[in-house]
């Protein structure tokens, strides 16, 4: 009788103080014994990890809780004094990362075995008996209020026995403003839903948003920020891409975004996404592609017109040039003859040699000038001025002089070695060829041996005769089989070679040098580009993304040391299969990524980038990076590589086990704690796809 | 096996010590000289007594447990002040809760427990046993003042009264008497007073003296044993407090089954009791008023027996009522004479039951005045009770039976850690006081 006394005094007295105002202590006094979302008892508690005491009654009250799951403890106000009673203003959250034996967990699996070995019925108190089990459950952190803001630090201050804390599972609008607490609320954009399970429960599923700040991606004034985007393909990471993109779109900013995109789904309006990040927002962006296709009909019925044509000088930019021939030939060709196929799988080399290692630089312009010659054959606009320092044998030079009309010689009468102008190239090489055929035939009647690849130097007198002897150091033929066929397809006019390379001149343009300065010029006025590279082998994808990334640096940087320095004007850099420009071996400090990962963030450039190799990616760009999005990765160091960041220590063995496309654990500037959220799909109408991607997002 | 203290290991005994004692012919003739007393084998056990259709009375709706636990602190460390704490519980719960709690298996603790721990009672209890007393007393008198007490507190005495005077007869047939324990004088009790004296030497008494706790108490020293006899009369006096208060209420006697875990026996100066509360069964018997009783053995001699008769049963409602010269010979292995046997400890007849596929009982239940070969028809309520035990059965221990399972949660007190907060509460008030 008296224990009911004091409890009702007790009731009486935590009902006579004042209430309390803050958010989290008002959210805190809903949480009480009596409520529906009691989850359990504390049975152990300190400043890691907690175990809670539960049942399954209580347990399904809060709709199960499933790994991952986010439960709050708060202290019960009649286990502490008065003057204690402040602390049932906070509210303790913590992740729910297993199951743990009870104390009395050698009795319940007994009693388990002894009821399984008779197949009795069970009566209903020993089955209430084991409905008890134990969870346990990392601590997060604290939410408390800080006059009338919420205040969260990643830790507990103080704890008292486990027996002053009860357990609840927070309801849904409860989690959810606690997650968003720290989201700008002007800013916040939804992007997605808070998620734990890839198994769907049966009955009500969480309905907690996870919002975003764009700020928080794109950064602050000579902090640009890094979002890193990890996860198998196909596991949605394009998606978040979309998300993420359009949250930025959407946030008023001052940021223009460039999206170099591997597959057109950015571009172009696609099945698969009903719209595309271009077509939503057409009036801000422009779009670039190497190859322009017929305009779809949903894109006309929206008044969008053709791609701008990146065209490229293939002068000036022989690798990007040539790569796009080499992956767009079957568009324009019905056939590979087999002449043109060692023309086709040539390696343009990037740039040339210096000057000082003369025979690598006779070499490479012998080729190029080779190169030059067949685009000149194709038609091709050289741009003006330019000159190929092409060498030869003394008197195969003199002979050039004596039979080319329009060879540039020198003040000594001689072949300029310095330069040869591009219209006079084809000439040039037509007699090469002819030449080269003369040692042919004179190598079969004298009976020397024609030179071949790999032979040794033939001594005797026929040697002497021939135009374009072998090495005397190697032996290797003066030609090698690559330059003989780009000569045959030169000067052999009994086939059609130039014909082949004729189509591809719509990608040329001698003005194409100055592509990436209209690029930059977009970027600087604010508007988005996007970059269909669909077309483009990687190569030129590479090629053209480092230098459209090494002008937006440059612009930036003019920008950063102008008067008015850079101010709020950033720049988003979307990249996609990042391993493979974000080397971590790479320590070229040349290197365009070694300095957007060094130096972009004072420039304000932003970065989104996506990968699925989080090991091969440079560890100092991953250590610079504050936003995360990690779907599914199947591979062991992998997921070891995601339990190194601290957020993600628990989550690693989920990312391995999950298999749903647009299900990821997430962390943001904003948010204080790794969270596991379907992120939405991206589409035209956005709260239906909210709905549809948590209720049929596939699995695998 | 001393010494298990402190941090240090339990002594460890002689692996092989068995072996001198095996090679000793001194010792092997002797054992060939014993005479086998082991229980009978299966094939000679006798038949069963009957068999009790478990669906067909269901009258009782009611289970009323009654349960005690016992602790005496502090037990080693501090031999020389010892107290003996005793918790009875009294849990009534009904059938329908059990019903109730079957189709909702998902029902939250928090109303199982409003439901269960709503008729849940508690007796608590102390007694001194070494090293204390109550100032200006004797230990002995000081037991009896403790326990004067608590049976006043609780409210037993009505109970206590109504037996030890018969008060179910107009006129008394038996007078009960005690001797006085200073003068040895006989003390003829004053029908239903409390509180008299001994006519020789004027000493004052209780009627709660009549129980004889301390009657083997010296001044200095009591055992343990009589607060585990304490126990046993709050058990019974709790239990009867009910059954008196309602003896005459059919509507409530005829759905209840009070159920003592435990025998129904009561040793020692105990026993005083036994006389009455046969003839009160008796007696209600014979009115035609129910009182349904029954005692489960969970240990011992006869539940020992009751397992090795299981194999006996065929089917759910079998039943085993031993004679009582089968009880003394074949179950406790003593020799049993019929012209000199007398039995005054126990207020039920023994019988064995299975009452569920799994679950077969040591049950007492009253048969008024003492059999030697009782029936089924002597056992008071032997169908009914049978029919609701049938309905009970709890697979949380062997044999377990759901209310004696609640009510033992409610009542018993461990050695660890309940023992030790204990002595630390005794050893806190002592220090304050």
């Amino acid at each position: 009788m008296a224990d009911t006394i004091s409890q009702e005094l007790e009731n009486q007295l935590v009902a006579s103080m004042p209430p309390a105002t803050g958010a989290i202590a008002s959210m805190a006094a809903k949480y009480t014994l009596e409520s529906d979302r009691l989850l359990g008892l504390l049975l152990k508690f300190d400043f890691g990890e907690s175990h809670i005491v539960t049942c399954d009654p209580w347990k399904r009250k809060c709709g199960g809780v499933p790994r991952g799951s986010l439960v709050l403890f708060r202290v019960d106000q009649r286990a502490v004094d008065p003057e204690d009673r402040t602390f049932s203003n906070r509210l303790i959250i913590a992740r729910i990362t297993d199951a743990v034996p009870t104390p009395v967990e050698g009795h319940v699996q007994q009693t388990l075995f002894q009821v399984h070995k008779l197949q009795a019925q069970l009566d209903p108190l020993t089955n209430k008996d084991l409905q008890w089990g134990a969870l346990k459950a990392s601590i997060v952190g604290t939410y408390y209020d800080e006059g009338d803001k919420i205040a969260f630090g990643n830790d507990v201050d103080t704890f008292f026995s486990p027996f002053c804390y009860v357990a609840y599972a927070p309801t849904d609008a409860d989690l959810a403003v606690l997650i968003n607490s720290f989201v700008d609320t002007s800013r916040a954009v939804e992007i997605g839903q808070l998620r734990y399970t890839e198994t769907l429960p049966p009955r009500a599923i969480v309905r907690v948003p996870i919002n975003i700040d764009p700020r928080d991606i794109v950064g602050d004034q000579n902090a640009a920020q890094r979002l890193a985007n990890f996860g198998k393909t196909r596991f949605g990471k394009s998606n978040s891409t979309k998300i993420i993109a359009r949250a930025v779109f959407e946030s008023g900013l001052n940021v223009a975004q460039v999206f170099f995109d591997p597959s057109g789904e950015y571009t172009y309006i696609n099945d698969q996404d009903r719209t595309s990040l271009f077509a939503l927002f057409p009036s801000r962006s422009v779009r670039y592609a190497l190859a322009l296709k017929p305009l779809k009909h949903e894109e006309q019925q929206l008044g969008l017109t053709q791609p701008n044509q990146l065209a490229i000088d293939f002068y000036n930019h022989p690798s990007v040039g040539h790569g796009l021939i080499a992956s767009l030939w079957s568009t324009e060709n019905q056939n590979l003859p087999l002449y043109m196929r060692p023309v086709v799988d040539w390696a343009s080399p990037e740039a040339a040699p210096p000057r000082a290692q003369i025979s690598n630089f006779n070499h490479y312009w012998r080729t190029m000038g080779m190169w030059w010659a067949i685009l000149r054959r194709a038609q091709f606009d050289p741009p003006d001025n330019l000159t190929a320092p092409i060498n030869f044998p003394d008197a195969v030079k003199q002979d050039l002089v004596n039979n080319v009309a329009g060879v540039r010689v020198d003040a000594n009468n001689e072949f300029d070695t310095h330069g040869q102008p591009i219209a006079v190239l084809p000439a040039i090489y037509q007699r090469i060829w002819q030449l080269y055929q003369q040692d042919q035939a004179t190598a079969a009647a004298g009976g020397v041996a024609p030179p071949r690849r790999g032979a040794r130097a033939a001594a005797g007198a026929g040697q002497q005769q021939l135009n374009f002897p072998p090495s005397q150091n190697t032996g290797e033929p003066y030609f090698n089989e690559t330059e003989v066929a780009m000569l045959r397809v030169i000067a052999d006019t009994g086939i059609g070679g130039p014909r082949y390379i004729r189509p591809f001149n719509k990608y040329h343009s001698v003005r194409g040098s100055s592509i990436f300065d209209e690029i930059t010029g977009h970027i600087a006025s604010g508007t988005s580009v996007f970059i269909d590279m669909s077309q483009a082998n990687e190569v030129v994808r590479n090629n053209l993304v480092d230098r459209i990334c090494r002008a937006i640096f440059k612009l930036q940087n003019d920008r950063f040391n102008s008067d008015t320095g850079v101010g709020d004007r950033f720049v988003m850099l979307h990249f996609e299969e990042a391993h493979r420009l974000f080397r971590a071996d790479d320590k070229d400090m040349n290197s365009i990524y070694n300095l957007l990962a060094k130096e972009g963030a004072k420039l304000n450039i932003a970065m989104a980038y996506s990968t699925q190799s989080m090991t091969t990616i440079s560890p100092d760009l991953i250590k610079n990076t504050d936003n995360f999005l990690i779907a599914h990765l199947d591979d062991d160091r992998e997921a070891r590589e995601v339990a190194r960041k601290y957020a993600f220590r628990e989550l690693a063995d989920d990312v391995q086990r999950i298999q749903s496309k647009g299900y990821v654990r997430m962390i943001t500037r904003s948010h204080r704690f790794a969270l596991p959220v379907q992120i939405r799909l991206f589409g035209p109408d956005t709260a239906a796809a909210q709905d549809s991607a948590v209720d049929n997002a596939p699995a695998g | 096996m001393s010494y298990a203290k402190d941090g240090y290991p339990t002594e460890l005994a002689n692996k092989v010590g068995h072996i001198k004692l095996i090679q000793d012919p001194m010792v092997q003739r002797l054992i060939e000289s014993f005479e086998d007393h082991r229980p009978l084998p299966d094939a000679a056990l006798p038949p069963i007594s009957g068999n009790t259709d478990l669906k067909c009375d269901r009258t009782i709706a009611q289970v009323i447990t009654v349960d005690g636990g016992h602790q005496t602190v502090p037990n080693i460390v501090r031999p020389e002040r010892q107290v003996g704490f005793v918790q009875v519980a009294l849990q009534m719960i009904k059938l329908e809760t059990i019903e109730y709690l079957s189709t909702h298996p998902m029902a939250d603790p928090r109303d199982v427990q409003k439901l269960i721990g709503n008729y849940t009672h508690h007796i608590l209890a102390a007694l001194p046993v070494v090293g204390m007393s109550l100032p200006g007393q004797t230990l002995k008198d000081s037991i009896r003042e403790s326990v004067h007490r608590f049976i006043a507190h609780y409210g037993l005495y009505p109970a206590l009264a109504y037996l030890v005077y018969r008060q179910w007869e107009p006129q008394m047939t038996k007078q009960p008497s005690m001797q006085c324990h200073l003068c040895d004088a006989k003390i003829d009790l004053p029908r239903n007073q409390l509180d008299f004296k001994c006519a020789k030497c004027g000493e004052s008494y209780k009627l709660s003296d009549y129980l004889g706790l301390s009657d083997r108490d010296n001044d200095e020293r009591s055992t343990e044993e009589t607060v585990s006899n304490f126990r046993a009369a709050l058990e019974v006096l709790a239990m009867f407090s009910l059954i008196v208060r309602f003896l005459e209420r059919e509507a409530i006697m005829q759905k209840t089954l009070f159920l003592l875990d435990g025998p129904l026996l009561l040793r020692a100066q105990l026993s005083r009791l036994v006389e009455p509360i046969r003839d009160l069964l008796e007696h209600q018997h014979r009115q035609q008023r129910s009182a349904y009783i029954v005692g489960i053995e969970k240990n011992g001699e006869f539940r020992n027996f009751a397992d090795a008769y299981a194999t006996r049963f065929g089917s759910n409602g079998d039943y085993f009522i031993p004679t009582t010269k089968f009880l003394v010979e074949s179950v406790n292995g003593r020799i049993f004479d019929p012209a000199t046997y007398r039995n005054r400890v126990n207020y039920g007849a023994k019988l064995v039951a299975r009452v569920g596929t799994d679950h077969v009982l040591a049950l007492n239940i009253p048969t008024g005045q003492f059999i030697l070969e009782p029936q089924s028809s002597d056992l008071i309520g032997l169908e009914p009770i049978l029919c609701c035990l049938s309905q009970l059965p709890s697979y949380a221990y062997d044999n377990a039976l759901i209310p004696v399972v609640l009510a033992n949660n409610a009542s018993s007190i461990s050695n660890q850690p309940s023992a030790t907060l204990l002595a630390q509460f005794v050893d806190s008030l002592m220090k304050s006081g």
